[in-house]
């Protein structure tokens, strides 16, 4: 069987809305625990947003430092950055604005 | 390669364009003095026949690029709606002349000194052979100015052809009135 990289569906694929949790399981003792709930906001970023928030912490906020390690010059990553932003504030909007 | 030739600025910018642009435009302003070749304006190349010295070749360069560099920092201070720096748009405008050396190399090929301002077969030529290395720089500068301001789309392209357009006229008056007063 080939494994499938699956990803976390964000929004709905019938209109576009934020989706929701609205179960979580143990895999353990197969307990399931079912209400509604937010998915955290960063968890609604991409996968490939996510990985650049997570490498820009791990240098401590320093884009310069990101730029040196993934080979690309300081205003390309400056400019994913503040693409990462704006996505964020779009995302806020839409979770308050149902 | 290709993102190497069309999109050099998603690798470099900044402080190391910038030296290796300067260093770049040091040469080919050498080379076009010797195959006399001036860029006078911010994207322009004219093969001359008058006796002109090295620095006027020199300042041309700086001049044009000068031009470019205030000009696309006046945009982006007006349309950009994130931080940007100086450096980066300095930089990488300086990196994007790069291909000019390519111009003034050509020029050696030239046979006949002409004067430039005459409709002239070899001046044809010439801006035919020049013609794809213009449109590069015109790729490069416009990779430059998107990249540094962090502007993209119909709206990035509209902006940037304006600021060439300011820049071309602002170069050209401004080479008109200091050149002369060097030489005399
Ligand atoms: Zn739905």
């Amino acid at each position: 069987m080939k494994q499938i990289k699956k990803s976390l569906p964000l929004s709905c694929p019938s209109c576009a809305s934020p989706l929701k949790v609205t179960s979580l399981a143990c895999e353990a003792c197969d307990t399931t625990v079912s209400g509604s709930f937010e998915l955290p906001l960063l968890a609604r970023l991409s996968a490939d947003d996510l990985q650049f928030v997570i490498d820009f912490v791990k240098t401590s906020g320093s884009l310069k430092l990101m730029a040196q390690q993934l080979g690309l010059s300081y205003p390309t990553v400056r400019n994913r950055l503040d693409d990462i932003i704006a996505n964020i504030e779009k995302i806020e909007k839409n979770i308050k604005i149902p | 390669m290709n993102t190497w030739l069309l999109r050099p600025f998603t690798y470099i910018a900044g402080g190391k364009a910038l030296l290796a642009g300067w260093v770049i435009m040091l040469i080919t302003s050498v080379v076009a003095y010797f195959s006399k070749t001036h860029f006078d304006g911010a994207i322009d190349a004219h093969i001359g026949s008058t006796v002109t010295p090295y620095y006027i070749y020199l300042l041309e360069t700086l001049i044009a690029w000068g031009c470019m560099v205030l000009a696309c920092y006046a945009a982006a201070a007006l349309f950009a709606r994130t931080s940007f720096r100086l450096i980066d748009i300095a930089g990488t405008l300086a990196l994007a002349r790069a291909p000019l050396l390519l111009a003034a190399l050509i020029n050696f090929a030239m046979p006949a000194r002409v004067d430039p301002t005459a409709i002239d077969p070899m001046v044809i030529v010439f801006a035919l052979i020049c013609l794809p290395v213009f449109v590069w720089i015109l790729v490069l500068m416009y990779q430059a100015f998107s990249i540094s301001a962090n502007l993209k789309g119909n709206k990035a392209v509209i902006i940037f052809i304006v600021t060439l357009l300011v820049a071309e006229v602002v170069s050209k008056l401004l080479m008109q009135f200091t050149l002369p007063l060097m030489l005399s």
